[in-house]
């Protein structure tokens, strides 16, 4: 009995690293930009399949990742700058502009991938093996994904707290007029922030299409997934996306070992549900946002 | 060397369609210390607003250094050094104090930073002991000093003050303004628009007057300093008393 809530309370913990990665592009954009960027989940979706091109290259889809994320970057920087940058005024009427844009772009996004990929569902096989600890028996892909995911993660948040760039993303988060006076152009943070949430997404992908499979349709419940960790976690949150990310793994996890894989799916829209009703400020709000 | 560090020439501005500024024409002298005082809603702030091209100007130009800098946005006005602290101060609440002066002087080495707030840490020996606090948790008045100490991390040629003493006590007034005196006597020039004229009146050597988006007088503020005159500037005219009143 132990040994089972230990190996589903691991698990859960390793997806939610993944889960984490998946979201912190998003949380990024949304923290720095205020859009909330419906296309996330279809560019996570690109970043996987991009990966299962060069993996039929023969190219090992840890080694793909870097560059399935450089790609994805281009792709949000050039979006910002041609698309939404255009879109941004303040106030509400910028957030419903942007907002309706980036739906419009998860279809075009969606369709791009069925033209070049097809719409078969796809996966990447990688370390199919297991690695078994006093009884835990782990699979070898979660385990390294989760541990790469994390890393990439901290990384992030280590450079958004640690350096002068990542400062002034924060700074241009917290106050735009701020930021402006101080001599950062807003502009090139905004393309810097999108096209970082891009790739960041793009490299959960390469990641997650080792665990799960893909087909270009994918990207919908991807980005309620991201949005869950978001919403969970306190909108812009750091700390809470991370706290959030674990919780929703492990609740996943359990569900589908109590109640089959069918009933874990509707765990992330019963716990968004649940999130909206009762805590719609996320687990931490804005008080520890960044 | 031009006399004028900034010279705004009938200039015209407004929210969309809502013109708010009429053909103001303000000389700043390099070196001095201008105010700008004028009842709420005035186009006090808005004049702020174009000098750092957070608004854009529908007619005139906008001197600095004798060059236009009209088109250009407002990161590259701080660039070219207009130290501005606006109006709710606009600081970084979840972000430190060190860290919200090092943002100041985004584009200096880390050596130059760090020179450029320890001084400034003696200007407003208040913030020293808050540097790792963060800027939410500070009070009003402690805010407002990292406002104006942020404003100044890139060593500005001129420094643009809105409403300073908004929701200030009056000692915290008093000792800004004490700071701010000194900075000037070092050479700083500063531009500061306030509804409160008696604090800007003392700071600064000279006063534009606004009203309705036009400047109505200006002169020295040593001139100003009549009570009936600063009556004028927020209630309009005040009729002469009745002769034969008691």
């Amino acid at each position: 009995m132990l040994v089972t809530i230990l190996t589903l309370a691991l698990t859960g913990v390793l997806w939610g690293g993944v889960y984490l990665l998946m979201a912190s592009g998003l949380n990024l954009i949304y923290g720095v930009m205020k859009i909330v960027n419906l296309a996330h989940g279809d560019f996570i979706v690109v970043g996987g399949l991009l990966t299962l091109t060069l993996f039929e290259l023969h190219v090992n889809p840890l080694a793909a990742l870097p560059a399935a994320a450089l790609v994805m970057f281009a792709v949000g920087a050039l979006i910002q700058r041609g698309i939404l940058e255009r879109l941004v005024t303040a106030g509400p009427a910028g957030e419903l502009r942007t907002l309706l844009a980036t739906f419009g772009m998860s279809y075009v996004v969606s369709n791009v991938g069925l033209l070049l990929w097809g719409a078969q569902v796809q996966s990447v096989p990688f370390l199919e093996g297991s690695v078994d600890a006093f009884g835990i028996r782990l699979p070898e892909n979660l385990l390294v994904c989760s541990a790469v995911a994390f890393a990439f993660a901290i990384a992030v948040h280590i450079w958004l707290t640690r350096t002068m760039s990542g400062k002034a993303v924060r700074a241009t988060s917290q106050s735009a007029v701020g930021a402006a006076a101080c001599g950062l152009s807003i502009r090139r943070i905004r393309v810097l922030t999108f096209g970082l949430g891009c790739a960041m997404a793009g490299a959960a992908g390469s990641l997650t299409i080792t665990l799960i499979p893909f087909q270009n349709s994918s990207g919908g419940p991807l980005t309620v997934q991201a949005f869950t960790v978001i919403a969970l976690g306190g909108l812009g949150n750091y700390v809470g996306a991370f706290l959030a990310a674990v919780i929703l793994g492990v609740a996943e996890v359990t569900t589908s070992f109590v109640f089959g894989s069918n009933a874990a799916a509707a765990v992330v829209y019963i716990l968004f549900i649940l999130i909206l009703v009762f805590r719609p400020q996320g687990l931490l709000g804005r008080s520890a946002r960044v | 060397m031009p006399a004028d560090l900034l010279h705004l020439e009938a200039v015209c501005a407004g929210y969309g369609k809502v013109p708010v500024l009429h053909d103001v024409t303000v000389s700043i002298p390099r070196g001095d210390a201008v105010a700008a005082i004028g009842a709420n809603g005035v186009g006090k702030t808005t004049l702020l607003r174009v000098i750092m091209g957070q608004i854009p100007i529908t007619a005139g130009d906008v001197l600095f250094d004798d060059v236009s800098i009209r088109e250009l946005p407002t990161s590259r006005r701080a660039r070219l050094g207009i130290g501005y602290a606006p109006e709710g101060r606009a600081l970084f609440p979840m972000m430190t104090v060190r860290e919200n002066l090092e943002i100041g002087a985004y584009h200096a080495t880390a050596a130059r930073r760090a020179a450029r707030a320890g001084w400034l840490f003696e200007v407003f020996p208040k913030l020293a002991p808050l540097r790792g606090r963060l800027c939410a948790l500070l009070s009003g008045g402690e805010q407002q000093m990292v406002a104006i100490a942020r404003a100044l991390m890139n060593e500005p040629k001129l420094l643009l003050l809105d409403e300073p003493s908004t929701g200030l006590a009056p000692r915290v007034v008093g000792e800004l303004y004490e700071a701010l005196t000194h900075l000037h006597a070092d050479g700083l020039t500063v531009f500061v628009v306030e509804q409160n004229a008696r604090a800007a009146l003392r700071f600064a050597r000279t006063v534009h007057v606004v009203e309705d988006g036009r400047i109505a007088r200006s002169g020295l503020a040593s001139e100003m300093l009549d009570e009936r005159m600063l009556a004028e500037a927020y209630l309009g005219h005040v009729p002469e008393p009745p002769v034969n009143a008691p």
